[in-house]
């Protein structure tokens, strides 16, 4: 048979494809409209702006894949970013065995939101509504409503702030963890069996999948991705406070769901969802640079999350 | 006959999909009050004409008369209005409503004369219409109240059955109407088709089993590529004939049965008991035999094989496997332990929809392509292809998801996948379960090859005919109870259907 070439169709029907055209469009839009869009400068600034969205939905990607949910990671990340803090400033410990406590703390947070789901089989919708609420609260109580500041750890500073060459540190972060977990989603049996899981869990049961296990890890995987993540905007603001992270979990869930990737699990698409979460954070750019009233721009975003979404859904219709 | 005006008609039926024809030109006439079977392969057309009769699809040329009048049938809106319903082999029910609410779905009744959204219902209206209905026009006793998801298949199906007589629909059709039921359940599905039919209701009967279409249809229509190639009153019909119209070549035997000489034993199940669910099952498997176990449904038939793959729990008895004592408490030991099983429902329980062949085709024995670089896409690639051409999986190509594949080839993946794994004992459940003749025959074939390696096979099936055809022992359960281990050339098909309904042999005293 002779081999037929991609059509155009093809192409656009390509998970993701949606994003990657909103995303080229609205660059290309933004760097005619305005003069200072197109700067090395201020393509890092959107760069860096997109990385705590960018990690957790590394780990959103993860979740959403087994076919479960984690709202509770912005609240995650206030709340390890919190821990941190307070080690550092209010028990004054070592920067570097704080950062790892906070890891740690992050793992343990994912652990107890697995263990809701899928020891205890909550909805993880409703478990991590619960852990949510859990750890945004217990920020209030701890801090009383009050920031931690004046985080002058050079150590720490480094993390958010230093740069190696020209590429700011928390990027060369971002692509590291791109690397290692776009290497174990496609490329370890580890992958493969949290995709099968969400294609088929009873199915995943019968060719000896440890259904339990894997969703444990996953959530481990997002606890400790969420708290990077809280550490780095803690650093980055050098001051711990209490609505930090907060509405994340949501930008992170629309990264992952405008990269195409189904949320009834079964398939993931990894390079997508951050490409979705630079996408939001280029919007805002270009609409601060725009001098549009911040109250617009949930508005503009909601309104570019659906576009793409029927996008995706008009390139699909034919393959049916 | 001539002289009675059809219920439907169909005139040069023709459609297609993406430029494919599906149906080339179908013609046919139902009358009132008879049951026609109309039978054919997968893909050879049913399902498409059903659609486009019910209003699903809209046909691309021909013509379909009601009564003698040309209808214009664009929606499902339409069909439910000309009295045209469907019973899916999926039901279409809602699970957490109750039974007269599902009766009456879309079609509430209500206090005052005008229906509306925001009308007050006549639940009392709806619960006494409901019970006449099931109760004095179907006869079935299904308590009106109960949630649809705490009655069993059968009565669900009564319901939906139900739902078609409320409507007052003057076509039925049924799609594989026996697939999830017993023989006492098929029994009473007969039973109301009769009725239905002596209410001068028209039945179209879909089937895979032959011998159910002769028990009830009077008519057959065969379709085969887009065509009705057969049309004949079923009394004058052969199996035979039947089967050559649908394949279209002869077929001698669908059991391509091998009878091997078993090798030495391979495993021994040794009074296995799981609480009230089976108790003190005990049977060997030697190599190149094929052990069949058959009972009725709820026997524990299924519970039996998905212990010994430690998918059920069970309490006490042991599993002996060449010679050495294993536990299969986990389906991970059982894998490891060179077991392997695939389950009955195809759909929900053996393949990754969404995912592609090759995917499906590796998972449980993807440390074959696990390196030290990780997952070798190359290898899973070479592994895939090969046992696409072995196996004749028809295929597109090794990327397209599964569940885009028929049922047959769907199976094939799935045998592949196992037989990747390289297990002596191979359990399988129901494995020709709504897949076609032809596939069939060459699924049987694939386990007689396999066994030919010095495997067991223990094969659960509630069809008769299947276990005869190609096991070699047979052990029959009966509420959880082993009633007899039987050599197959011990038994015909009479005796195995009365010890298989009443758990003893006819002559020792019958019920």
């Amino acid at each position: 048979m002779k081999k037929s070439k991609m059509t155009i169709k093809d192409i656009l029907s390509i998970n993701g494809m949606g994003v990657m055209i909103a995303f080229i469009v609205l660059c290309i839009a933004l760097a005619i409209s305005t003069d200072s869009f197109l700067t090395a400068g201020n393509i890092m600034v959107v760069l860096r702006q997109s990385v705590w969205v960018g990690i957790i939905s590394i780990g959103m990607t993860f979740i959403i894949a087994t076919g479960e949910i984690d709202l509770s990671i912005g609240s995650v990340i206030g709340f390890t970013g919190m821990c941190c803090a307070a080690m550092m400033k209010n028990y004054s410990m070592n920067i570097y065995l704080a950062m790892v406590l906070t890891l740690l703390i992050g793992a343990v947070i994912g652990f107890l939101n697995a263990v809701l789901v899928s020891k205890l089989k909550i909805a993880s919708f409703i478990a991590t509504l619960a852990t949510m609420q859990i750890f945004r609260g217990l920020i209030y109580v701890y801090t009383q409503g009050v920031p931690i500041f004046g985080l002058n750890y050079p150590e720490f500073q480094f993390i958010a702030q230093g740069y190696v060459g020209f590429l700011p540190v928390p990027i060369i972060i971002v692509i590291i963890l791109t690397i290692i977990f776009w290497y174990v989603m496609y490329r370890t049996k580890y992958g493969r069996n949290v995709l099968t899981i969400g294609s088929n869990i009873d199915a995943a049961k019968l060719v000896g999948i440890n259904v339990g296990r894997i969703k444990t890890s996953v959530y481990i995987i997002m606890g400790v991705l969420g708290a990077i993540a809280g550490m780095l905007l803690t650093a980055r603001s050098e001051a711990a406070v209490v609505e930090a992270g907060s509405g994340y979990e949501t930008d992170a869930i629309a990264a992952v769901v405008i990269a195409g990737t189904s949320m009834a699990g079964g398939n993931a698409n990894l390079l997508g969802c951050l490409l979705g979460a630079v996408l939001m954070t280029t919007i805002r750019n270009g609409l601060n640079i725009l001098k549009v009233d911040s109250s617009w721009h949930q508005v503009v975003i909601g309104i570019v999350i659906v576009l793409a979404l029927i996008f995706d859904k008009f390139a699909h219709q034919d393959k049916e | 006959m001539s002289e009675r005006i059809p219920v439907i008609e169909v005139k040069g039926i023709k459609k297609g999909f993406y430029g494919v024809p599906v149906l080339k030109g179908i013609d046919m006439k139902l009358y009132e009050g008879e049951c026609i079977s109309l039978i054919g392969e997968n893909g050879a057309g049913k399902s498409t004409l059903i659609k486009i009769l019910c209003g699903v699809y809209t046909k691309d040329e021909g013509d379909i008369f009601l009564y003698g009048e040309k209808q214009n049938i664009t929606s499902a809106e339409d069909g439910k209005k000309l009295g045209i319903s469907v019973i899916y082999q999926e039901l279409s029910l809602f699970p957490d409503m109750r039974v007269y609410e599902n009766m009456f779905t879309n079609s509430e009744l209500h206090k005052t004369k005008k229906d509306g959204f925001l009308k007050p219902l006549d639940i009392k209206a709806m619960k006494e219409k409901s019970k006449e209905i099931l109760h004095d026009k179907l006869n079935v006793d299904i308590d009106v109240n109960a949630k649809v998801k705490d009655i069993p298949f059968s009565q669900r199906q009564m319901v939906e059955i139900g739902r078609a007589v409320l409507a007052d629909s003057k076509i039925i059709f049924m799609d594989e109407p026996t697939t999830a039921l017993e023989d006492k359940e098929k029994k009473t599905l007969f039973r109301i088709i009769k009725d239905l039919k002596a209410q001068n209701k028209t039945i179209i009967f879909i089937s895979h089993h032959l011998d159910e279409i002769f028990e009830n249809c009077e008519r057959t229509i065969v379709l085969r590529d887009g065509y009705a190639v057969l049309e004949k009153e079923t009394a004058n019909l052969t199996q035979q004939e039947l089967v050559k119209a649908m394949i279209g070549k002869n077929v001698d035997n669908y059991y391509p049965k091998v009878a091997y000489q078993p090798g030495e034993k391979i495993l021994s199940v040794n009074n296995l008991s799981s609480g009230k669910v089976f108790q003190n099952i005990s049977f060997d498997v030697h190599k190149k035999e094929v052990v069949g176990i058959i009972g009725l449904a709820g026997c524990g038939k299924y519970e039996i094989v998905r212990a010994l793959f430690g998918a059920h729990a069970y309490d006490s008895g042991e599993i002996i496997k060449d010679g050495k004592k294993i536990k299969n408490r986990t389906i991970n030991e059982a894998i490891n332990n060179k077991f392997a099983f695939i389950p009955a429902e195809r759909k929900t329980e053996s393949i990754f929809p969404n995912r592609e062949v090759s995917w499906n085709t590796t998972i449980a024995g993807i440390d074959h392509i696990n390196t030290k670089k990780g997952l070798s896409l190359s290898k899973e690639k070479e592994i895939t292809a090969d046992y696409i051409e072995n196996l004749k999986i028809k295929v597109t190509n090794q990327k397209q998801p599964i569940a885009s594949l028929s049922g047959g080839n769907q199976q094939k993946v799935i045998l592949a996948r196992w037989f990747l794994t390289d297990p002596d004992i191979l359990i399988l459940e129901e494995p020709t379960r709504g897949i076609d003749v032809n596939a069939k025959t060459e699924v049987y074939n694939l386990i007689m090859e396999y066994l030919a390696q010095d495997k067991g096979v223990i094969l659960v099936s509630s069809e008769e005919e299947e276990i005869l055809g190609i096991c070699d022992r047979i052990v029959v359960i009966h509420n959880g109870k082993t009633t007899g281990i039987i050599n197959r050339s011990d038994i015909d098909i009479e005796g195995l259907k009365t010890i298989t309904k009443f758990g003893k042999a006819a002559d020792q005293g019958g019920m």
